[in-house]
């Protein structure tokens, strides 16, 4: 039995032209993913971004409130800032490359900070403030974030 | 570097502790006239301070703004921080609605009106009874 030859109905440059057009279009599709992902990305970010600035300033305000009253309201305000470290962690996923990495660090401090409260350092409330510096710090980086987006 | 927002924010936050560490003391006076002449505007407390040569400001400030939509006025309030010069005219001044200017306004209202001494001196004189 022969083989079966199929033959196509356009000439072999077509077909080699389809070909390279389908290419095309695969990676045009990728890259259209890729931006629907970072529109989805900043339409997540200006409605979140505000909420969580307006919930990190509450924790901020109520960590002012504890370092007036130290080292008795220590306990509160190690609560605050556990609050702030979860917050800015949230805020990681909506922010571009240079704010984030510059966050991440404040935000590692925040947590090491929760950790050690108890710690004879913290007997000091000079090294509380320097937390709530970084909050307000960490606070107005996102408030630069959340100003440019309105921009984009 | 630090951008001009964040040197603003370390100030606040460094005003604030201070005033907490009682290192700086504010006094409530009379609003000066130059801040309100000519506005409808209301300043419910203001506060002086000194720090390192430099007299300082901080006040509430209420003010009227006009909704377009249902065409009507209405009040809003924002905390400034000014600095004055011998003379009382605003020479600087910021009011970003920013927690830290709010936290400032709060540790400063509270060391002027003694708020802790205040309730332990009321509650000392239930005790007596």
């Amino acid at each position: 039995m022969g083989d079966v030859v199929l033959t196509s109905a356009f000439p072999q440059w077509v077909q080699d032209l389809n070909t390279g057009l389908s290419l095309i279009g695969f990676f045009i599709t990728l890259y259209v993913l890729y931006e629907v992902k970072n529109i989805k990305c900043a339409f997540l970010a200006r409605a979140r971004l505000p909420e969580l600035i307006k919930e990190l300033s509450k924790a901020g305000s109520a960590l002012n409130a504890s370092l007036a009253d130290w080292p008795t309201k220590r306990n509160e305000a190690r609560g605050q800032v556990k609050i702030a470290a979860t917050l800015l962690k949230s805020s990681f996923g909506m922010l571009p490359k240079p704010e984030k990495n510059e966050l991440t660090q404040i935000q590692l401090k925040l947590v090491d900070a929760a950790r050690t409260f108890s710690n004879q350092e913290y007997d000091r409330v000079e090294v509380a403030w320097d937390i709530y510096s970084d909050i307000q710090s960490s606070i107005t980086s996102l408030n630069q974030v959340a100003k440019n987006m309105k921009w984009e | 570097m630090m951008t001009p927002e964040e040197k603003l924010t370390s100030l606040v936050v460094k005003l604030n502790k201070l005033t907490s560490l009682d290192q700086i003391s504010w006094e409530v006076e009379d609003a000066p006239r130059t801040i309100l002449r000519g506005t409808d505007d209301h300043i419910p407390l203001f506060m002086t301070s000194k720090y390192k040569g430099q007299r300082f400001g901080l006040y509430q400030h209420r003010y009227q703004s006009y909704d377009g939509e249902h065409e009507r006025f209405y009040w809003s309030e924002r905390v400034v921080l000014a600095i004055l010069d011998s003379t009382d005219r605003v020479l600087w001044e910021t009011s970003g609605q920013s927690s830290a200017l709010f936290d400032l306004f709060e540790t400063a209202r509270n060391k002027v009106s003694n708020i802790d001494g205040l309730i332990d001196d009321l509650l000392a004189n239930d005790d007596e009874h």
